[in-house]
């Protein structure tokens, strides 16, 4: 494993990502979400960004977050894309589970050898 | 746990919803998809790429459109049924070429659909709704036995006072109705027919739910003046 490698975005992770992204930042087209997640994620991340438009999919079927036709910084027709209420419980239920779990995961791959 | 069916549910909407009109949101997608790869391009070249180089980059960086207007079809839509409905069509045109075979299918379809709704029909009548009457199951067919001799059989012969006082005091009945029969001649233009006929009670096709055939039911006003009672 070289160390330049970057990590493939877990399953899953993304779509919480994205809602933790448009809870944080209000309104956002495709492009600036996936600017965002580069950004936070230090190019840590290997994110195919056409991905992000099939977690947005997903998220608009649960109606966890909404879509509308919009004008960007740069007067370009655009779709954002905002979190409804719906969105902001599910954030938190998952949000609480993914601390959990990665806690979880954490301390076990911590474990020294107790044998 | 129902926060999981819900939202599964609202997904499966979704998708219903899906079938119909899903031409312009591929659309809007496709656009969306341009106005990206547009965004990243200039952003590249932003940087300092070449413009050529700047496009191929942002293709890369964006993966592989293609396959995720694949994915988005399949989540968004009931790829199966999309499906079906290609089938359909397939065979109807398959059907039109060869018009014999299809000519042969129909028919024998067409004799055994119709030879099991006729046996359906008479299983019917005669087992599952012998009746035509309205409700003929809850109809009853009174008989009095006299407990105390306990013998089988009884009576089915009611007095005027009995039936009255089944008629109105005993008021488990939805209705009481009764009949005596009689034997009537039918005279009818040349000849005159022997025909079953019947005395009854005021209420009797109410009772069975039918109209009359011929001239019309017994009315109140009538059935009180000629209220004869025969022991």
């Amino acid at each position: 494993m070289t160390e330049a490698k970057k990590s493939e975005v877990l399953q899953g992770t993304l779509d919480l990502m994205i809602l933790k992204t448009l809870q944080a930042l209000g309104p956002q087209h495709g492009f600036g979400i996936a600017r965002r997640i580069e950004q936070v994620s230090r190019d840590v991340l290997q994110l195919n960004e056409g991905t992000v438009y099939t977690s947005l999919l997903r998220l608009l079927q649960q109606g966890w977050i909404a879509a509308e036709w919009g004008t960007s910084d740069n007067n370009r027709k655009a779709k954002f894309y905002s979190i409804t209420r719906r969105g902001e419980k599910q954030l938190a239920v998952e949000t609480e589970n993914w601390q959990r779990i990665s806690g979880v995961v954490g301390r076990v791959l911590r474990l020294e050898g107790e044998r | 746990m129902g926060n999981v069916r819900m939202s599964r549910l609202r997904a499966f909407a979704a998708r219903v919803l899906g079938l119909f009109g899903p031409r312009k949101r591929d659309s809007d997608f496709d656009e969306e998809v341009q106005a990206h790869l547009q965004l990243l391009a200039d952003r590249f070249v932003a940087q300092g790429m070449p413009r050529e180089d700047a496009d191929a980059a942002a293709r890369r960086q964006f993966g592989n459109a293609t396959l995720l207007q694949e994915d988005r079809r399949e989540l968004r839509t009931l790829v199966s049924v999309e499906d079906l409905g290609r089938d359909l069509r397939y065979a109807l045109r398959s059907l039109a070429r060869s018009r014999a075979f299809t000519a042969v299918a129909i028919a024998t379809l067409g004799l055994g659909i119709g030879a099991s709704s006729a046996i359906f029909s008479v299983i019917d009548n005669v087992l599952l709704e012998p009746f035509p009457y309205k409700d003929s199951g809850r109809m009853v067919f009174l008989r009095i036995v006299d407990t105390a001799r306990g013998q089988e059989g009884g009576r089915q012969g009611y007095t005027s006072n009995e039936f009255l006082e089944f008629a109105n005091l005993i008021h488990v009945f939805d209705g009481v109705i009764a009949a005596s029969d009689d034997l009537v001649l039918y005279k009818q233009g040349e000849g005159v027919e022997l025909l079953y006929g019947a005395h009854v009670t005021p209420g009797t096709f109410e009772f069975f739910g039918m109209p009359a055939l011929y001239g019309r039911v017994l009315q109140p006003a009538i059935t009180s003046l000629e209220h004869r009672r025969y022991s």
